[in-house]
C-alpha cells in the first residue's frame, strides 16, 4: 500500500477533459486527444451522476480466447441442468458437484448417443456395399 | 504436555479399528488377532443385494474386491449386528500418498471398473476413497465390502466429487505439475480440494477435455453453488444410466491418458544409483541370498529398496516384502516391473525414513504411522546407513535403536568413508565425521543386536552383516 494513502480508496474522479482509457471505449469513433467521450451512452448509461464519477477499476486482462470458447460452449450446453437447481430443505456441501455432474453427464451422454447414431448411419451405407460382411455392433461407451 | 493420553480418546469399543467409524453400515474390529467386519442391520438390504445379485462373485473373481467368509454372529460387538464377516487378510496397508503414480492410476481405474460392474448389477459405489483400494495379490482391489448401495435410477453418482478429489486431481497434479504433489494427500485426508488443484495445474490442462470438465468446470460449479441448498429429491430424474455410464467412461479415459515417466521419456535406463562394479553386485546378491537362506524371513521390509532388486530376492523366500524408497521414480519402476511380471506380495512404497509417515486423521488414529504398521520380521538395509548417518546426521546409536524397534533379523550394509558414494556425501559436508568407522558402527549395533555373520563384499570396501535382535539372543537364525 502507498504510505499516506487513504483507505478505503476514494472513487476515481476523472478530471474534466481527460482522455478516456481505451478499455472503456466500447464502440464509436476514436476519441480525439483532449476531448472526453460521453460514456453514458455505453456501459454506464444508467449512471445518474452527470459528472461521470467512475470507480477506480483497474484494466482487466483479456480473457484467453480458447478458454472463453470452451467454457462458453460447455456452460451453454450445460446451463439448463445447472440453472434448474432449486433452493430447498437441507444444506448439502456437495450440491455444486451434483449439479455439475448432471450437466457434464448430460453432455457426455448426448455425445455418446450421437456417436452411436453416427456409427449406425455409417453402418447402413457399409452394409449396402457388395462383398462386405455384417458390421460389428458398436457398444463402445467410452468417450474423452 | 501430559505424559499419558486421556482415556476419552480411545475407541468406544475395545478392539474396534480407530479408523473405522464413519460408515453407519458397519465397522472393522479385531478379536484374538483376527480381523472382522460387523455388518449392521441398517445395511442388510444392501449386503443381501451385494451377495445375491452376483456382484460379489463377479468382483472377487476378477480380483477387484477382497474375499470374505461369514463368521459366527456371536462375535458381534453390539446389538446392531446383522452379520459378522472375516475378510481375507491384507498383508500391508499403504496409503495413497505413499503410492507411486501408476499405483494411484491403477487404483482409480479399478474404482471405475468396480462402479461400472456395480451399475450393471443394480448397485453403486457410495464412496470412492482411495485408501479403500489396496494391493491384493499384486493388484489394486477394494477392501471395504460395505462400500455399495442399491442404485437408484435417476440420481447422480454420490461419490463423483470424492473420485475427483482422491484420484483425478492428484493424478493430474502429479502428471501435469509435479510428481511430489501426490504428498498433498497426506496433508488433506479427503483428497485434494478442486479449487486448489485447478490453481496448481498449468493453464494448458484446460485443453484436455476430461480435465477441463471434471476438474476446472467442476471446481467452478462448486464455487458457484457454494452456498446453494439442494434437496436430494429435486435431483431425481435428472440422471439416467446412460448418462452415468458416459460419465464413468469419460473419467476412465481421462485417467488412463494421464502419464508420468521417471526422468522424462527414456525412463528405461533411468536409475543407476549404486557404485558397484558388476561383479561386486553379483557377490552382494549371493551373500544376501545366503543370509536369507538361513532364517525364516517372515514379513520383510527392504529400506532404501531403489527399484526393488533385492526385494525380489527376499520375495522368493518371504511371504511379503515392503519395498520402500524415497524416490518416486525408483518406486514407479519397481511397481511397473511388479505389474508386468504379475508378482504378488510386493508393496512398493514411497517413504522418507528421515521423516516417515505420521499418524493422521481423527484423534491421530485413522491412518497409522509407517512404524506402527510394522514390525517386520526381517529388515534389509543396503546402501542406507551412510545416508542416515552422513546426510541426516543420525548417530549410529540412533540407527541401532530404529532398527531394534522395527525388526528381528537385520541384513545391513556398512559403507565406509572411503567408498565413492560415502565420500561424495562427506565431501559436501563442512564438518568431519570422526566417528564414522566400521568399529563404531559395530559397537553401536551390538548394543541392540547380535552379529551373526560379517561378510566383506569382494571387490569393494563395504561390509554386509546379518544380525539378530537382542544382544544376548539365544536362538540362531
Amino acid at each position: 500500500m502507498i504510505p499516506g494513502a487513504a483507505w478505503p480508496p476514494r472513487p476515481f474522479r476523472r478530471p474534466a477533459g481527460a482522455i478516456t482509457r481505451s478499455w472503456y471505449s466500447v464502440d464509436g469513433p476514436t476519441p480525439r486527444p483532449g476531448v472526453a467521450r460521453n460514456l453514458s451512452r455505453h456501459s454506464f448509461s444508467k449512471r445518474t451522476d452527470p459528472e461521470l464519477t467512475l470507480p477506480n477499476i483497474p484494466p482487466q486482462p483479456p480473457v484467453p480466447l480458447l478458454r472463453a470458447v470452451l467454457a462458453a460452449v460447455l456452460l451453454v450446453v450445460a446451463a439448463p441442468g445447472v440453472l434448474r437447481s432449486r433452493q430447498l430443505a437441507y444444506i448439502d456441501p456437495g450440491s455444486g458437484s451434483f449439479l455439475i455432474q448432471i450437466a457434464i453427464a448430460t453432455v457426455l451422454g448426448g455425445a455418446v448417443m450421437a456417436r452411436l447414431w453416427f456409427s449406425r448411419i455409417i453402418g447402413i451405407f457399409r452394409r449396402t456395399r457388395p462383398g462386405d460382411d455384417e458390421p460389428e455392433p458398436t457398444d463402445d461407451v467410452e468417450s474423452g | 504436555m501430559s505424559p499419558s493420553p486421556p482415556t476419552t480418546l480411545s475407541p468406544a469399543r475395545p478392539g474396534t479399528d480407530p479408523g473405522s467409524f464413519r460408515d453407519p453400515a458397519g465397522f472393522v474390529f479385531r478379536r484374538d488377532g483376527e480381523l472382522y467386519r460387523q455388518v449392521n442391520t441398517s445395511y442388510r438390504p444392501a449386503y443381501d443385494l451385494l451377495m445375491g445379485s452376483g456382484l460379489y462373485e463377479h468382483l472377487t473373481e476378477r480380483g477387484l474386491l477382497v474375499r470374505h467368509d461369514e463368521a459366527d454372529i456371536d462375535l458381534a460387538s453390539d446389538s446392531r449386528a446383522y452379520k459378522i464377516i472375516r475378510p481375507r487378510r491384507v498383508e500391508f496397508i499403504g496409503y495413497p500418498f505413499e503410492w507411486c503414480f501408476s499405483q494411484l492410476q491403477d487404483s482409480a481405474l479399478a474404482t471405475l471398473d468396480i462402479q461400472e460392474a456395480a451399475l450393471a448389477l443394480g448397485m453403486s459405489l457410495k464412496d470412492a476413497n482411495a485408501g479403500n483400494i489396496q494391493l491384493i495379490d499384486g493388484r489394486p482391489a477394494l477392501i471395504d465390502t460395505l462400500s455399495f448401495e442399491p442404485y437408484e435410477e435417476g440420481f447422480p453418482w454420490v461419490a463423483y466429487r470424492q473420485f475427483c478429489q482422491h484420484f483425478l486431481a492428484p493424478l493430474a497434479l502429479m502428471s501435469r505439475t509435479d510428481i511430489r504433489l501426490g504428498q498433498l494427500l497426506l496433508a488433506i485426508l479427503d483428497g485434494v480440494p478442486l479449487d486448489l488443484a485447478v490453481r496448481l495445474l498449468p493453464f494448458r490442462s484446460r485443453l484436455n477435455p476430461g480435465l477441463f470438465m471434471h476438474l476446472h468446470l467442476h471446481a467452478r460449479g462448486q464455487r458457484r453453488h457454494m452456498h446453494h441448498v439442494t434437496n436430494r429429491e429435486s435431483l431425481r430424474g435428472r440422471m439416467n444410466l446412460r448418462k452415468l455410464l458416459a460419465l464413468i467412461g469419460s473419467l476412465r479415459s481421462t485417467v488412463r491418458k494421464l502419464r508420468w515417466n521417471p526422468g522424462g521419456s527414456d525412463w528405461a535406463d533411468y536409475y543407476q544409483r549404486d557404485s558397484y562394479t558388476g561383479t561386486a553386485l553379483e557377490q552382494k546378491k549371493k551373500l544376501v541370498v545366503a543370509m536369507l537362506a538361513g532364517l525364516d524371513p517372515g514379513p520383510v521390509w527392504d529400506l532404501g529398496a531403489n527399484t526393488g532388486e533385492f526385494s525380489r530376492i527376499a520375495l522368493a523366500r518371504g511371504d511379503s516384502v515392503v519395498s520402500l524408497d524415497f524416490d518416486p521414480g525408483a518406486v514407479e519402476i519397481n511397481y511397473r516391473q511388479m505389474t508386468r511380471d504379475g508378482e504378488s506380495g510386493l508393496f512398493p512404497l514411497v517413504a522418507d525414513l528421515t521423516n516417515p509417515t505420521p499418524s493422521t486423521g481423527w484423534v491421530n488414529a485413522e491412518r497409522r504411522s509407517l512404524l506402527e504398521r510394522g514390525p517386520a520380521q526381517t529388515v534389509i538395509a543396503l546402501a542406507l546407513t551412510h545416508h542416515l548417518a552422513i546426510s541426516n546426521n543420525v548417530p549410529f546409536t540412533g540407527i541401532a535403536a530404529f532398527f531394534a524397534g522395527l525388526t528381528r533379523h537385520l541384513i545391513v550394509e556398512f559403507v565406509p568413508a572411503d567408498d565413492p558414494m560415502a565420500a561424495r556425501l562427506l565431501s559436501m559436508r563442512n564438518h568431519d565425521f570422526p566417528d564414522y568407522t566400521v568399529e563404531a558402527f559395530e559397537a553401536a549395533l551390538s548394543a541392540a543386536f547380535t552379529i551373526r555373520r560379517r561378510e566383506p563384499i569382494p571387490n569393494s570396501r563395504r561390509v554386509l552383516y546379518l544380525m539378530e535382535n537382542g544382544s544376548d539372543a539365544s536362538t540362531s537364525g
